[in-house]
């Protein structure tokens, strides 16, 4: 009971600093009404936007304000187009989710499986080849390597589209790029941590029953080592947004990654930070499920969020 | 003599069991051994040796037990006392470069098929480790450990391999075993895991079982009641036992003959009732000399309440 | 008896976890005295508190009530600069010397460390003085220039060792010194123990579960069970003639030149928790001959064989044997 209060208030209190992380940058960077209405507007249509807004508040009023009004429920009102900036950003939503959601199940399928084989044989050709993929993958930044596959797909070979979100094989080029890195991530992990638990006694003790390698890899090891990975699963998801915000840009895939870059671009505070706000929530719900993994996983944990062992 | 490298599949062994091949002929004939001596022995290990990376770890060990027999091994760490039973079973990593024979029954099994090395492990011959907190897979249930090894090598699942799984650890001696069957090694003490390890090893009926430095940690009245069950145990289902230890006073209990190792080699073989009067090596005496001669380790149980004897059954704690 | 114990511990308590269902008492009110230049071989089972005591009587951990006097006077609190002073006279050996060593410094450097720290003198002297402890420990020259993997065990133990008495401490905790090591290397490091003493006359608390071990070593032995001492004395009379069931429980289970002892004493079940305390003394649900009283008080010291061997059992009245009274009582 006492660990669900804890974790609560520990996740309000970081959206609490992200939003306000929002209000410091957004209203400390630029002036909205200039960003949106640009230099060129009368001085008395900014003024009118700033009043119509509370921008000629002290930025302390402003702040207490914004607060007040996120407390309540409401997000605000996006500042460019004037709709709700809940439905601008939740329209945003399924659109991300249709290129991030297959980039990880394929990446933990590949990373998994990649680490597994490199793991099987330590230091033969397939590991090492494994290894020198993984250490690509993982440093070429996502634009680059988006650029790149455009380059090979859609202009040398022509036959995948470079941009834009008119038809699913739209999708396969942002999937790849954002899959890749954490591809790469999982397959180093999966097999550091399969070769430090290969190292363990029991290991030996599950060939000295006469369980066939390859089965003390699947049922012996691997559950051992699924415990260490659970942790780099929040890491993962951090990635995975963080790349969207990139592979978007760079594919003209209108998710939430190109609405925020729009968005921070015209300091539009209300959609900025929905948009945040939807970040943090999804890094504070994957580390709920780390952690609801980490008991499935390890009997020992178990026990004791149970209240004591046997 | 070929040298070859664990694992490997170079040479295929001949059937299991106990039809032998009449080609076999004893080598090495022990000097003490007279009943025996016309059977083959269960196990036969010829000038084994073992090198790491050009280091030799095994100098050509000979050694041999006869089916039901309990032998010794005692030596040092550093002695090759346990990396001799690892590399009979194939169990040392690919790095290892072993030479030399070891028969199981008349059969060639170093080098055997991976297949039949498998049948073997946890078949014929089962193992006990030390330290069996840490020997035990942490996150599966004491009840999955035993009925993977059912399931391996006697076919049983489900329902009749739960059922005797549990029998095997009412066996060993752990109470309330049904329930016990659903904990993890981490909810057992130290003397308990190593009694799930040993029902571990005697689930699929082995020929011989390998016990390798089982009571090292432990209490000593905790390792008093593992040897109690060893010896029971042996008496019951007729294997043979091997006890490789550095306690002279821990095979001198269970043992009737005991191999002395150090730095790869077998120093003497010598029965564990001369061992304290008669030992020619220099080695052996200094450890004769090193364990300390606390005569029989027997007490004045004079002091001892009304029955001299003082057993309590288990269950008494909670019955109170 | 004038003499005044180097170390005194009275009365000494140790609590852990808050909750009450779960607090664990891991030293319920233990008197133990270390004389000076003597052994004091302190035994028992795991989880019986012996090493939680050793931490204790270094002050490396805070006692919940009961003091410790180091050579007449209280021991400084932990972490204080007076306390950090006394660590030079009170140093302390555990079981994994691979774990207690750096293994990137080769030994003769960590042998040095505490000479630098309390400010022993010249380089010139250091260099000497490590040179002598190497010499001391029976390690050579070499070796000491090795790091702590390209060692054995022993080897290891033998560093670790000297690096304890670089500073030439009057009191060592030896936590399980030997334990990792097989017999023979054993015996080795255990007379090393024995040499050290008579030339340093250095006072040593050897903590240990292995009975052959301590026999080897000790002029005094104290038993330990469920977070008290029960039976305490001469070596010989302890480990001889032990009076106290549960220590003729222990001796009994120690396999000797032709493997176990027929007739050994039994004990049921497993070594009970320290979270599941009963009243009374706490050897009395598996003590078979427990009367009435043991289920109720906990039993006093009382002398046994002779006035320094004292033994905590309401089963050994003044003038009767044990079983005399088990018998007149049931």
């Amino acid at each position: 009971m006492m660990f669900v209060v804890v974790r609560l208030a520990r996740a309000l209190l970081t959206i609490l600093i992200v939003v306000s992380f929002a209000f410091v940058v957004l209203r400390l960077s630029g002036d909205p009404a200039l960003a949106i209405l640009t230099n060129e507007a009368p001085p008395e249509a900014l003024l009118a936007f700033r009043q119509s807004w509370g921008l000629d508040q002290p930025v302390l009023v402003q702040y207490l304000t914004y607060l007040r009004t996120i407390l309540s429920g409401d997000l605000g009102v996006s500042m460019r187009d004037g709709r709700d900036a809940f439905t601008v950003v939740a329209e945003r939503i399924p659109i991300t989710l249709a290129i991030t959601i297959p980039a990880l199940v394929i990446s933990i399928a590949i990373g998994v499986t990649a680490g597994i084989c490199a793991a099987f044989n330590p230091n033969s050709r397939l590991d090492r080849g494994i290894m020198l993929a993984a250490v690509a993958g993982f440093t070429v930044p996502s634009f680059v390597l988006g650029l790149l596959l455009v380059l090979v797909f859609s202009v040398w070979l022509g036959i995948l589209p470079s941009g834009g979100a008119q038809h699913w094989t739209n999708a396969i080029l942002p999937i790849v790029t954002l899959g890749v890195g954490s591809a790469a991530t999982l397959a180093r992990y999966t097999r550091a941590a399969l070769l430090e638990v290969l190292d363990r006694p029991y290991v030996r003790t599950a060939s000295a029953k006469g369980v066939p390698w390859r089965l003390t890899i699947l049922s012996h090891a691997l559950p051992n080592a699924a415990i260490p990975m659970v942790t780099i699963l929040g890491f993962l998801v951090g990635q995975l947004i963080a790349g969207a915000v990139v592979v978007e840009n760079v594919f003209s895939w209108p998710g939430v990654g190109r609405l925020l870059v729009a968005s921070v671009a015209s300091r539009d505070l209300a959609v900025v930070q929905c948009l945040l706000f939807f970040v943090a929530a999804t890094m504070i719900a994957a580390n709920i499920v780390a952690d609801i993994l980490y008991s499935l996983f390890d009997p020992r944990l178990r026990a004791s969020t149970h209240g004591g062992g046997a | 003599m070929h040298m070859l490298t664990a694992n490997s599949q170079g040479r295929p062994a001949g059937p299991m069991g106990p039809d032998v091949g009449p080609n076999i002929a004893r080598l090495h004939p022990r000097p003490d051994e007279a009943p025996a001596a016309s059977s083959v022995p269960l196990i036969d290990i010829r000038n084994l040796t073992v090198s790491f990376g050009g280091t030799r770890i095994l100098r050509g060990i000979d050694l041999a037990i006869d089916a039901g027999e309990s032998i010794g091994v005692i030596g040092g760490s550093g002695s090759g006392k346990s990396i001799t039973w690892l590399a009979a079973m194939g169990l040392l990593p690919k790095t290892a470069q072993i030479g030399g024979s070891v028969l199981l029954r008349g059969s060639e099994i170093l080098g055997a098929s991976r297949s039949t090395l498998e049948r073997l492990r946890g078949g014929t011959i089962g193992i006990v480790f030390q330290d069996a907190a840490a020997a035990l897979n942490p996150v599966r249930s004491v009840g999955w450990q035993i009925a993977e090894v059912l399931r391996l090598h006697r076919g049983m699942t489900g329902q009749p391999g739960q059922e005797e799984a549990k029998r095997l650890l009412d066996q060993v001696g752990i109470p309330e075993a049904r329930r016990r069957l659903s904990s993890y090694p981490f909810e057992l003490s130290g003397g308990q895991n190593q009694r799930v390890m040993i029902a571990m090893a005697l689930a699929a009926r082995p020929a011989i079982l390998i016990a390798d430095e089982p009571t090292t940690g432990l209490d000593v009245t905790i390792q008093a009641q593992i040897l109690d069950l060893l010896r029971a145990l042996r008496r019951e289902m007729g294997m043979a036992l091997v006890m490789i230890s550095h306690d002279l006073g821990v095979v001198a209990d269970v043992c009737e003959r005991t191999y002395v190792m150090d730095a790869g080699v077998v120093v003497e073989e010598i029965s564990v009732r001369d061992l304290h009067t008669s030992a020619k090596h220099s080695y052996t005496r200094r450890l004769v000399a090193a364990a300390p001669a606390w005569s029989t380790g027997g007490y004045p149980v004079d002091h001892v309440p009304s029955h001299g004897r003082m057993s309590v059954p288990a269950t008494v704690e909670n019955a109170a | 008896m004038t003499a005044v114990p180097l170390v005194e511990a009275r009365d000494l308590v140790k609590t852990y976890g808050s909750r009450r269902q779960h607090a664990v008492r891991a030293v319920n009110g233990v008197t133990l005295k270390l004389m000076r230049g003597e052994t004091l071989g302190l035994v028992g089972e795991s989880g019986c508190g012996k090493s939680t005591l050793g931490r204790l009587i270094l002050g490396l951990e805070a006692a919940d009530s009961g003091s410790v006097e180091f050579d007449g006077s209280p021991l400084a609190p932990a972490g204080s600069a007076e306390w950090r002073r006394s660590r030079a006279r009170m140093q302390m050996v555990f079981q994994d010397p691979l774990s207690a060593l750096d293994r990137l410094l080769p030994i003769a450097a960590q042998v040095r460390e505490p000479l630098v720290i309390h400010r022993f003198g010249s380089p010139a002297q250091m260099d000497e003085r490590v040179a002598d402890l190497l010499n001391a420990v029976g390690l050579t020259a070499a070796q000491g220039r090795r790091l702590p993997g390209e060692l054995s065990g022993g080897q290891r133990q033998r560093a670790v060792l000297a690096r304890a008495l670089a500073t030439s401490p009057d009191v060592l905790v030896c936590d399980e010194p030997t334990s990792a090591l097989d017999m023979l290397v054993q015996a080795q490091v255990l007379d090393l123990f024995a040499e050290i003493q008579a030339a340093s006359g250095v006072a040593i608390l050897f903590i240990s579960h292995d009975l052959r071990a301590l026999r080897r070593v000790s002029d005094r032995v104290a038993v330990m069970y469920l977070g008290s001492i029960v039976e305490e004395g001469p070596a010989r009379q302890v480990l001889e003639a032990p009076r106290h069931p549960y220590t003729q429980a222990l001796i009994s289970s120690v396999p000797g030149v032709h493997g176990l002892n027929p007739n050994r004493i039994l004990l049921g079940g497993e070594p009970p928790s320290p979270t599941q305390r009963r009243p009374g003394c706490a050897f009395h649900p598996r003590c078979a001959g427990a009367v009435q009283a043991c289920g109720q008080t906990v039993p006093a010291f009382r002398p046994a064989s002779s006035p320094s061997h004292r033994v905590a059992c309401h089963l050994l009245p003044t003038g009767g044997t044990p079983a005399a009274i088990a018998r007149t009582v049931a």
